[in-house]
């Protein structure tokens, strides 16, 4: 039996259109779903860079270190607002982003090694 | 996601994650699942208080769709009337759809809300402009947009040392969703009509093909 994919295509053309643009868009979404899910599952991929959205708060609870060791790591106040963002900081103290994410960097590294070694 | 725009949210908080939400919900294309992830997120660094950001997007949400069906309602009830007009094939078209908001249109409102949200803000409208009733349409539209609000806050909550993952995780599924369920019924729409041919009762009004 021959199936009248002809037909169906010439009276109904806005339809098959709009089914196969549909089909294909759910198949791509699945697609890059699962490649996304699999991407962070690798352990490799789980540390997050930094960013400029990101506040000083956000940051000491991804790298688990207290906020005023972290302001304090960074020449500022340890009290300072928790609330403000890399790129605000970057901006107060007028360097580039990039400059302040090194900082940061060392920072945290800096208290990493204090953590590990045990107090005097 | 641009980078500027995520940058706004510690800086003005609730404010801005509710005025995304509300425009989100009003049709215009803005990232407030992300929005509201973050701002989950910025409730578990403690940055904003929980009791400040549920109420304000749930609102927002709120509001966003009632605008959508009484813009339906007071703008495109006559657009419904004068397409009816046109013929019978226009009327039935839409006294199939008023039939199908009669019997499933509060669960499509509900379902639109949270698990196909892309498509939620247009669905609105045209809730409106067919003539379902206002309270359906709440009774349905807000327990969806609790669903949705309080979903997308405690996932970015939950889930806050990594959010980048969960926000590209949920917009993929999010569009597969919508894609999918839109293709599913555009498919089985198809089949029908397929059936149809092959069992050789067409129906009446399709004029046979003249020859030349």
């Amino acid at each position: 039996m021959r199936i009248p994919v002809r037909a169906l295509w010439r009276r109904h053309r806005p339809l098959c259109i709009a089914f196969l643009i549909t089909a294909l868009v759910a198949l791509i979404f699945a697609a890059r779903f699962i490649l996304i899910v699999f991407y962070w599952h690798n352990p490799e991929n789980r540390d997050v860079d930094l960013r400029g959205w990101m506040t000083l708060g956000h940051v000491s609870m991804v790298y688990d270190i207290p906020t005023p060791d972290l302001s304090e790591a960074l020449g500022m106040l340890p009290e300072v607002d928790r609330r403000l963002t890399l790129r605000q900081i970057a901006r107060l103290k007028g360097i580039s982003v990039t400059e302040l994410e090194n900082q940061v960097e060392e920072a945290l590294i800096a208290h990493e090694k204090a953590e590990t070694e045990p107090d005097e | 996601m641009s980078e500027q725009f995520l940058a706004l949210i510690p800086v003005y908080g609730t404010p801005v994650i509710a005025l995304t939400v509300f425009l989100a919900c009003c049709g215009i294309p803005l990232p407030a699942a992300v929005m509201m992830l973050l701002g989950g997120s910025l409730v578990a660094t403690g940055d904003i208080p929980l009791w400040a950001l549920f109420p304000a997007c749930f609102a927002a949400a709120c509001s966003g769709d009632q605008f959508g069906y009484w813009l339906g309602r007071l703008r495109g009830t006559e657009v419904v009337e004068r397409l009816a007009n046109r013929g019978p094939k226009q009327r039935r078209l839409i006294d199939r759809a008023r039939a199908f908001l009669d019997r499933r249109g509060v669960i499509a409102i509900f379902l639109t809300r949270w698990l196909l949200a892309m498509i939620g803000p247009y669905v609105n409208p045209v809730a409106g402009a067919a003539g379902m009733r206002w309270k359906s349409f709440v009774s349905a539209a807000v327990p969806g947009q609790v669903l949705w609000v309080g979903g997308y806050t405690l996932l970015g909550y939950t889930f806050s040392q990594n959010i980048i993952a969960v926000a590209q995780i949920a917009g993929n599924a999010s569009v597969f969703l919508a894609a999918g369920v839109i293709a599913l019924i555009l498919g089985r729409h198809l089949l029908k009509i397929l059936l149809r041919i092959l069992h050789k009762d067409r129906p009446r009004f399709i004029k046979p093909r003249s020859r030349y």
